[in-house]
């Protein structure tokens, strides 16, 4: 395709606004890279061109899921660093950057109208050395940045790092102009928390923070941020890993600061009227309202449209959007408490202008134990938990993450509307241990085309070979699986066969629980 | 079953017979058949493609025909993403430098936003990962730089590189 064209047309022959468009389709590092000194029109369209107030010099690279690179070329960077830096750098107000390419950016020229920064996949204590150093990156805190966005070296199993936290405590007493801090939701798979409820009270305060995006380990620490000690916040976007029972006394005082909050978890609770409803109730100014989270009940009922209207949304006059997501598992043994159907879900959203809700419930009357999901509608979160065989269908294509479990046996037509509903699905947990009925079913190919991870660890056999045989489904993009290996024994008859082949051809995390590998292990799994 | 058709006219005097629905792919067609009420008998010049060009974005829009509308740009993906490209389009692209730019400029006055789409992503994919000679190389492009000119950016860059 590179060839030299018969009728003589250039790519000089394209006006300036077609040059831009095969431009912006590049990274900048990349135009940068590769389109600076070509030509003096290619200069004047990449270096003067409005949008070149913003500099990403940073480029992510899935090696697994949760091993991710977003270093650049060393090429590319001496590029930037030598040869666009100087002509752009006055202009720059926003520049985004990576652990090893700090100094080089940073220490080239000097940004005199940068107000934003993200500093992205640094290891904490490099970044805790950087921020107690004498350095160019700590006067540039000082001085400039208004709005700065934090990213380190993801551990999914931190339950809170102290480094983390202290780090999170410095930046709120260095940056003097602070108006917006992201600290480690900058990718929704890489929430690193903090705990910091048990800091001084000194400690984590800002006069002029207005905006927060945070991950915490626990509810104390969301009531800590919330006492006053950042006296402007009006916006606080929070990640609670587990809202747990909470022993403060903080949840009491009213917060008319306060105009926009979000509060997702992705781990059950059980403390949805003792800590979360009281929290609610103090944002008397709020405007804008998001709710994730996944409840546990017994001897109750589901949360819906009339519950929360009156046990939230009454004590908020001015809220005029709310967007949801809320699980709730009932337990409900021995006492005879009806569990509503999903009709009378729906028609308890009807005219207190909810908008659309989509609900979904799933009610086992044997054990008196039913399970309900209710969701503003257009869906707009990344993950979808729960998902059972009541799932009616729609479009999720916020949803990166779902996580399916069921009593009953998922079929081959549930996978297929799934892969319909959640086109941008990049991982998928099955949890189910019971086999499928019927495993004669059509020839369509079900495909993932973007899905990174499959969990299949607490899936029965059934499911490993519904979505890992070519003949049944495509993964193009598989990188990490995870699988019991006698499922992996099963499926390809002791690796024997080839069934598996294409989907596990791009593998390069196998977590299964064993040590010894067959002599044959490599052609089914040939990047491990 | 096949739709009413239109007549189209390249501008080499050419003319196409073209199903409306695929013909209103193209923006600039569906408004001129529909806001400036052309007649579906008449026939509707196209003064800036010539036949061959317009046989290929026939070839691209009957196949495109049923394609959903494509997704607003979001401006939050900062990962921009060159390699979707279907393999059809990919075997419909394997064309010389001046038709790929022709049909881009075909696309951009027909106003068809899938084509012009893929087209600038297959430039773009001839772009990445170049250096500014290989650029030139590759699309023939005269270095325009003066002498004088040069000699200020290698400034800059000493400048840069003392610090």
């Amino acid at each position: 395709m590179d060839t030299f064209n018969k009728n003589n047309l250039n790519i000089l022959d394209l006006p300036d606004e077609i040059l831009l468009i095969i431009f912006n389709k590049l990274n900048t590092i990349d135009t940068f890279y590769s389109l600076v000194n070509v030509n003096k029109r290619f200069d004047r369209l990449v270096l003067n061109s409005l949008h070149i107030r913003n500099l990403d010099t940073t480029r992510m690279v899935i090696k697994s899921y949760y091993d991710r690179t977003f270093s650049i070329d060393n090429n590319v960077l001496s590029k930037i660093c030598e040869k666009i830096l100087p002509r752009i750098h006055h202009q720059l107000n926003e520049l985004i950057v990576e652990q090893n390419s700090l100094k080089n950016i940073l220490f080239t020229v000097n940004y005199p109208q940068l107000d934003s920064l993200s500093l992205v996949n640094f290891q904490k204590e490099i970044l805790f050395q950087y921020l107690t150093d004498n350095s160019i990156l700590h006067n540039l805190l000082t001085q400039q940045i208004q709005h700065l966005n934090i990213d380190v070296s993801y551990d999914p199993k931190s339950k809170g790092s102290e480094i983390l936290s202290s780090i999170f405590a410095l930046i709120l007493s260095t940056c003097q102009r602070l108006i917006d801090l992201n600290f480690c939701q900058l990718f929704y798979d890489r929430k690193s928390p903090i705990r910091i409820y048990k800091f001084q009270s000194t400690s984590c305060t800002s006069s002029t923070l207005t905006k927060l995006k945070v991950s915490v380990a626990n509810f104390d620490d969301c009531l800590y941020i919330l006492d006053g000690r950042l006296k402007h916040l009006s916006a606080l976007i929070i990640h609670v890993k587990k809202i747990s029972l909470s022993f403060s006394n903080k949840n009491k005082t009213k917060l008319p600061e306060l105009k926009y909050f979000s509060l997702t978890s992705t781990e059950p609770t059980t403390h949805y009227d003792d800590q979360i409803i009281p929290l609610l109730c103090r944002m008397i100014n709020l405007k804008e309202l998001t709710l994730f989270f996944l409840l546990l009940k017994s001897y109750s009922t589901y949360i819906d449209g009339i519950q929360l209207h009156d046990q939230i949304l009454i004590y908020m006059p001015q809220l005029n959007k709310f967007i949801f997501s809320i699980n709730t598992t009932v337990i409900n043994g021995g006492s005879t408490i009806d569990l509503p159907s999903n009709e009378d879900i729906q028609c308890s959203f009807i005219g207190k202008g909810y908008g659309q809700v989509g609900s979904c419930v799933h009610n086992r009357q044997e054990d008196n134990v039913g399970t309900s999901h209710v969701y503003s509608l257009p869906y707009q979160f990344q993950y979808f938990l729960r998902l059972n065989n009541s799932f009616q269908g729609d479009m999720f294509d916020t949803v990166q993450c779902l996580t399916m479990t069921d009593g009953r046996p998922f079929e081959h037509n549930l996978f297929k509307l799934i892969s319909q509903c959640f086109p941008l699905l990049k991982e998928l947990n099955v949890v189910n241990h019971q086999p499928q009925k019927t495993k004669q079913h059509s020839s369509i190919l079900i495909i993932f085309p973007h899905l990174i991870l499959l969990n299949l660890i607490k899936a029965h056999v059934d499911y490993a070979e519904q979505l890992l045989c070519d003949k049944n489904t495509h993964l193009p993009a598989l990188l990490d699986l995870c699988i019991k290996y006698k499922s992996l024994v099963m499926i390809t008859n002791n690796f024997t066969n080839d069934t598996i082949c294409r989907n596990c051809a791009k593998i390069k995390k196998l977590h299964a629980n064993s040590l010894l590998w067959p002599e044959n292990f490599h052609k089914y799994f040939p990047l491990l | 079953m096949a739709g009413h058709k239109i007549k189209l006219q390249s501008n080499d005097g050419d003319i196409f017979d073209v199903e409306v629905e695929i013909a209103k792919l193209s923006i600039t067609i569906k408004t001129m058949l529909e806001d400036l009420s052309m007649n579906e008998e008449e026939i509707i010049p196209l003064p800036n493609i010539n036949s061959a060009i317009f046989k290929k974005v026939i070839q691209w829009t009957t196949h495109h025909k049923d394609d959903p509308p494509l997704p607003p740009e979001d401006d939050e993906n900062r990962e921009k993403n060159t390699n979707d490209i279907s393999s059809w389009d990919q075997e419909f692209l394997k064309v010389d430098q001046g038709t790929l730019f022709e049909l881009i400029l075909a696309a951009n006055y027909l106003d068809i936003k899938g084509l012009l789409d893929v087209t600038c992503t297959s430039v773009a994919n001839m772009i990445k990962g170049k250096t500014s000679e290989e650029i030139r190389q590759t699309f023939n492009i005269k270095n325009d730089f003066t002498p004088q000119e040069e000699e200020q950016i290698k400034k800059e860059n000493e400048w840069c590189e003392n610090k």
